[in-house]
């Protein structure tokens, strides 16, 4: 059995007066791609700064393959790769000669390394321009070669802080699919403010706000688990009276008419599949559209960062 | 210590793409040859200046006068530049992010410091070894050649002084947010450090104040030898304490 790609225990960091990450415990699976996702502010930056041994925990520790970033933090630097929330490179440097450098000063061997930085620039499709200067490198490139110092001494993790949010949509899902392509070869954890960053690459997330852990699963059970199921029903005719009933149902959270569509919010799933078609039905409105779905991941944000993160 | 070799030599690059020798160089060789060019020119200067009035006569300068100049000039405008060009090494790639990207490597902190101030003082190095070397032959082509062990204790004297600036250049660049600030305290730290010394001898005798101060006796050629070894060493120590502590501030602040 070996020990979790990412272990935090009761990791708590102060500056101040201000909590940046309070008693966050969270263990990282093998192998998935984990989407660290909160509002600005969360404490994600200071959470992977302390991964990535540029902090330390006020208390708590975390463990990057069952070494402790303080005590081990060299062990720990060869087992992870890093990509910074802002990311610069000596100006006057090739892509290519920076890959070198930092090849080099992880520890790969001098007779690997040629080949090392030439199939990485090739996986983050920076080879044709990798003697050009990284100044001229556009938002989009510097990401990619953001990821390549972090690919290029081949660890076991891969960590991202905000690693699109300075991008424009191409170069959103340039990267993001770059990263996705990445599933099963290395545990990736990436942080973002948006959700749907999360929930194109990530089949894991953990909700972080106000430094507090409030969510940790996979993206799919944390929809089910938190957002509680929606139905969406269409009929002939307006759905506004229909919606004016339900509205007054014990199982029902929220009924919203636009037009002759209805989206229901319940609270309670097994009862709402009995009763919302008898309602339908005694409305004599013709059915059209009968749909359970579960909610996209921003309503689920939107509820546990509110406060009312109860599971449904 | 880990990484040495690889930071070396990305620092030494820095220092060629960036043209960092060749303004040292220029401003060192600028202020080596001006020492002593002016000294030479000065009384003509100061006679084809003098109008009516008073007449000024400055007497026939001699090599002793032209050295001292020499020391003055370099301990200016040299240590300023140098001052200009480590004020940001640490300090701005902190702020960028450069440093983050190394710092998160296996790599010792001491070993990002040591790289940054062997490519810093090299380039002192060879600048005032380009000045040392053009101005001892303008010595000798203008006055008469100056005693030889002298020159190169004094050289040596100013070689520890500006080490001195660098390593309390990269300690301020690296316990202070900017480069502009780092560069600030430095230049106190300097000015303090080629000041104080004068009023207290004991201090004087453990910084290299001890023998760029003495450069009247020293190209009169009568100071010299073991008097020099404790300031030299004074210096190179002081060097290292700010090493250290710089090493400290980035284990504690690494990016
Ligand atoms: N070096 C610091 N000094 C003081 N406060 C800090 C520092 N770094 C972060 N913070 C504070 O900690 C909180 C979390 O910040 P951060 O980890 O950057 O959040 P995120 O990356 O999720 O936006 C914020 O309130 C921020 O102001
Ligand atoms: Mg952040």
């Amino acid at each position: 059995m070996t020990a979790s790609p990412i272990e935090f225990s009761h990791l708590t960091k102060t500056f101040g007066r201000v909590q940046a990450v309070r008693d966050l415990t969270l263990s990282v699976p093998a192998g998935a791609v984990v989407g660290l996702l909160g509002p600005n502010g969360a404490g994600k930056t200071t959470t992977i700064r302390i991964l990535a041994t540029l902090g330390r925990p006020t208390s708590g520790q975390v463990e990057v393959a069952g070494r402790s970033t303080t005590a081990e933090p060299d062990a720990v630097r060869r087992a992870l790769g890093y990509v910074p929330q802002e990311i610069a490179f000596p100006n006057w440097m090739s892509g290519r000669a920076y890959l070198r450098f930092a090849a080099a000063l992880s520890g790969v061997a001098a007779g690997e390394r040629r080949a090392r930085v030439e199939s990485t620039l090739e996986l983050v499709g920076l080879a044709e321009v990798g003697d050009r200067r990284t100044q001229t490198y556009s938002g989009g490139m510097r990401q990619r070669l953001g990821i390549a110092q972090a690919l290029v001494h081949d660890p076991s993790l891969l960590v991202l802080d905000e690693p699109v949010a300075a991008l424009d949509p191409i170069g959103r899902s340039e990267v993001l699919e770059l990263i996705s392509g990445l599933r099963g070869e290395v545990t990736v954890l990436l942080s973002s403010h948006l959700l749907d960053d999360v929930d194109r690459a990530c089949d894991r997330v953990a909700i972080l706000s106000e430094g507090r852990l409030l969510a940790h699963d996979s993206t799919t059970s944390i929809k089910e688990r938190y957002g509680g199921p929606v139905f969406h029903v269409e009929v002939r005719g307006s759905a506004a009276g229909l919606a004016e009933r339900l509205s007054g149902e014990a199982w029902v959270e929220q009924a919203r008419a636009e037009g002759s569509a209805l989206t229901v919010v319940v609270s309670d799933p097994d009862r709402a599949e009995l009763e919302l078609p008898r309602a339908i039905a005694a409305s004599g409105l013709p059915l059209l559209v009968f749909r359970r779905e579960l909610p996209s991941l921003e309503e689920v944000f939107l509820r546990l960062v509110s406060g009312s993160g109860k599971p449904a | 210590m880990a990484g040495f070799r690889t930071l070396a030599g990305k620092e030494l690059g820095e220092s060629l793409a960036t043209g960092r020798w060749l303004i040292a160089a220029a401003v060192f060789l600028l202020s080596g040859l001006g020492a002593v060019l002016l000294t030479y020119y000065l009384p003509d200067l100061v006679r084809s200046q003098a109008g009516s009035g008073v007449a000024i006569t400055v007497p026939r300068q001699t090599a002793t006068n032209a050295v001292v100049a020499y020391a003055g000039y370099l301990e200016q405008l040299p240590a300023l530049a140098l001052i200009l060009l480590a004020m940001g090494a640490i300090a701005e790639e902190r702020s960028r992010g450069v440093a983050a990207l190394i710092l998160s490597r296996p790599v010792a902190a001491g070993a990002y410091v040591l790289a940054k101030f062997t490519a810093h003082g090299l380039v002192a190095l060879v600048s005032l070894a380009a000045a040392a070397l053009a101005s001892f032959g303008y010595l000798a082509l203008l006055f008469h050649p100056v005693p030889l062990g002298s020159y190169l204790l004094l050289n040596l004297g100013l070689l520890v002084m500006l080490l001195d600036v660098v390593a309390l250049t990269l300690l301020a660049s690296a316990a202070l947010g900017s480069g502009v600030a780092a560069g600030g305290v430095a230049l106190v730290a300097y000015i303090a450090l080629s000041a104080l010394p004068g009023f207290w001898a004991p201090l004087n005798n453990s910084l290299p104040t001890g023998v760029t101060g003495r450069v009247g006796q020293l190209a009169a050629g009568s100071w010299g030898g073991s008097a020099a070894v404790q300031p030299l060493v004074g210096g190179v120590v002081l060097a290292g304490v700010c090493l250290l502590l710089a090493t400290l501030a980035v284990r504690l602040r690494p990016a």
